[in-house]
């Protein structure tokens, strides 16, 4: 049951660590690796927590890609998804990783919230890993249950950090070379400059470009991106 | 060359390629059949063998291979050799399969035993009366009800008990059961019509371990069938050891008979660890981690995270990973560094004032009162905690507590703090306002 809403549930085939661009994150990122990596070792949970768009749930991705590559189980549970309640946790199993994106939606509801803890204490005793990730430290959620608190609290707690313009310049151009496109600083400066700078609107824009420039077989230009900004 | 042999020499090499922690839990509790062509391998139970399969399988093959110089198909199964073999090699996996298979009850975690428990103040008599349950299960003190806050080693000392009852007497049956757990596995015996088995199963036991009974709360049906349980092992003098957040008498949603059933044995609580406990407890971690902490450090750390043991295990780990990941030793700074995201909130921002309307709110008086110069108790008590709070909280010199305080002496202050430390000691209500005044500060 579970396995088929895991498979409902498309990782983008582009999120890895290799495309996820650090920018201060590094110690994060090397510490999920192992987590995902090392399944069955102690602590039982890793809690990340970040602004929106600073690339939680591509960090997930990667950490469950990486898990199923070593031929465990891996489970996403995105709960900001319409249709996956806590429901869906309480089927979970086949514990290999578990991940548990945006827990900040549970706070409050005394029933998710104990369906979150009864995972936990699932993962834990069939020794596999859980993630989570959320706006704020575990603490800081609101959550009403102090048992999953001190849990969530048990293993490593980190933040991600924002990207600067800098880092999104950088970051665009890393998961654009990901997919085989070059964009020059003229193409980015563009990008940068015209476009909404979130995250999530910036790789929304890769999406478009890399399939317009596939369909037109063009190079990525600034005339270019004007053509797709009129259609 | 024997299979045993061949076997016994892929152990050797394993241990040496493999984490202690992987060698331990997956490879040790393997057991070599002997037989000709085959090396039939028997594992505790499916988990176990399905990880081996997994992750170990190609290089054990390799191994057999290269030590037998010939041909032998390994074959992995579920199962178990002689009866000594397996107690000296996986008491609690053999033991714990069926539980597994059955409810889903967990195994008794060999991490937690009375060795590696760090006795402080704030846990001596529990830890003292699950020694005794360890030791005369169903004699001492049943049921022992161990209370306390979140992850201040409940399920430590709860687990230890399990484990030093299965040391002494490895036929002893002895499970533990998170109270959720013991709910849904209710639930799923109920729908498959297989609750005599589930009835059987948890009255038959030696040790039942129940953890975090006020998720009890409201689950009436799960409440008639653990009354009927708890009356079937107590009667037989086995034992019964439950954990929760709360005096017996303070859980909502139980039935009384069960309350007053928890009571009538040995009721014991957990306070949150002082910082020397937490020191230490830190200390211990760390080296079972293999990792070397200064003593500066820890105090660094254990005043950083005062909440509970659980939380001040994810700071280690932490610490641990952040020290790994750049190469540099443990020192205060790395701690600083690697906890910054956690300490811009147990940094919060606790000033004289916050602590000021913190006790007053709690002790339903007015903001004014506590600088007002009158002396009653009512007023005088709270205001001599809130001075306490404020020298603990804050870095404020004594005289300017006295001052935040409508303009008392220093002295003042100075008595206040004495007199709050005399009454922790002798004084519950007071001991119990203080923590409770430390955790809201705390938030």
């Amino acid at each position: 049951m579970a396995r088929q809403l895991t498979l409902s549930v498309s990782l983008p085939d582009m999120a890895s660590f290799d495309n996820f661009y650090p920018s201060g994150n590094e110690e994060l990122v090397t510490a999920l690796r192992h987590f995902a990596a090392t399944v069955g070792t102690p602590p039982t949970v890793m809690h990340i927590f970040g602004a929106s768009g600073c690339g939680k749930t591509h960090l997930m991705y990667a950490g469950l890609k990486l898990t199923r590559g070593e031929g465990q189980p891996a489970h996403y549970l995105p709960m900001r998804e319409p249709g996956v309640d806590s429901s869906a946790m309480e089927q979970i199993d086949g514990f290999g990783l578990v991940c548990v994106d945006d827990i900040d939606v549970l706070a409050g509801q005394a029933e998710a919230e104990r369906a979150l803890f009864r995972l936990y204490e699932r993962v834990q005793d069939r020794f596999g890993h859980l993630v989570t990730t959320a706006r704020q430290a575990a603490r800081r959620l609101g959550l009403g249950l102090p048992d999953l608190v001190s849990r969530l609290h048990s293993g490593g707690t980190y933040h991600v950090s924002p990207l600067t313009d800098a880092d999104k310049r950088n970051a665009l151009r890393l998961r654009a070379a990901g997919r085989g496109i070059t964009l020059s600083d003229d193409v980015l400066d563009y990008v940068l400059r015209r476009y909404p700078r979130d995250t999530h609107a910036l790789f929304g824009l890769l999406d478009r470009i890399d399939q317009a420039s596939l369909t037109a077989q063009r190079r990525v230009t600034i005339p270019f991106l004007q053509q797709l900004d009129r259609h | 060359m024997s299979n045993s042999t061949i076997w016994n020499k892929c152990l050797n090499h394993l241990e040496d390629e493999l984490t202690p922690q992987q060698f331990n839990t997956w490879i040790r509790p393997l057991q070599a059949v002997e037989d000709t062509a085959t090396l039939r391998l028997l594992a505790p139970n499916r988990f176990v063998m399905d990880w081996v399969k997994q992750k170990f399988m190609g290089r054990v093959d390799k191994l057999v291979s290269d030590y037998s110089q010939q041909n032998i198909t390994v074959r992995l199964e579920i199962g178990t050799n002689t009866p000594v073999e397996i107690a000296e090699r996986a008491p609690v996996e053999k033991k714990t399969e069926t539980i597994i298979s059955t409810y889903g009850t967990k195994s008794l975690n060999g991490a937690f035993n009375f060795e590696n428990h760090v006795e402080g103040k704030s846990n001596q008599l529990a830890r003292a009366a699950a020694i005794q349950v360890g030791e005369n299960p169903g004699k001492a003190y049943n049921p022992l009800f161990i209370y306390g806050g979140v992850g201040l080693g409940k399920t430590h000392l709860m687990q230890a008990a399990g484990n030093l009852i299965v040391s002494r007497n490895p036929s002893a049956s002895v499970a533990y059961v998170h109270s959720e757990r013991f709910v849904a596995d209710m639930v799923r015996a109920l729908q498959r019509n297989a609750i005599n088995e589930f009835k059987r199963y948890y009255r038959s036991l030696d040790a039942l371990l129940i953890d975090d009974i006020q998720f009890f709360s409201g689950k009436n049906h799960s409440q008639e069938e653990f009354f009927h349980t708890f009356n079937t092992l107590t009667e037989g003098r086995r034992q019964i050891v439950i954990t929760s957040d709360r005096f017996p008498k303070e859980i909502t949603g139980v039935q009384e008979r069960l309350i007053s059933r928890f009571g009538s044995g040995l009721t014991v609580s957990i306070d949150p660890p002082e910082l020397e406990t937490r020191v230490a407890i830190l200390s211990n971690k760390a080296n079972k981690e293999g990792v070397e902490m200064d003593d500066e450090v820890a105090f660094f750390i254990a005043r950083q995270v005062r909440s509970n043991v659980r939380e001040l295990e994810g700071a280690l780990h932490r610490i641990v990973a952040s020290s790994r990941f750049t190469g540099r030793a443990i020192d205060i700074q790395l701690a600083k560094d690697a906890l910054k995201d956690l300490m811009v909130f147990q940094e919060r921002k606790v000033t004289i004032e916050n602590i000021q309307k913190t006790v007053a709110a709690y002790y339903k008086m007015r903001l004014a009162d506590l600088h007002s110069k009158r002396r009653n108790r009512q007023i005088a008590r709270p205001r001599q905690i809130a001075m306490a709070l404020a020298k603990e909280f804050t870095n404020l010199s004594l005289p300017d507590i006295g001052d935040a305080f409508g303009g008392r002496d220093h002295t003042t202050v100075l008595h206040a703090c004495r007199k709050v430390e005399e009454l922790l000691q002798n004084d519950a209500k007071t001991k119990e306002d203080y923590q409770n005044l430390q955790n809201l500060l705390g938030r």
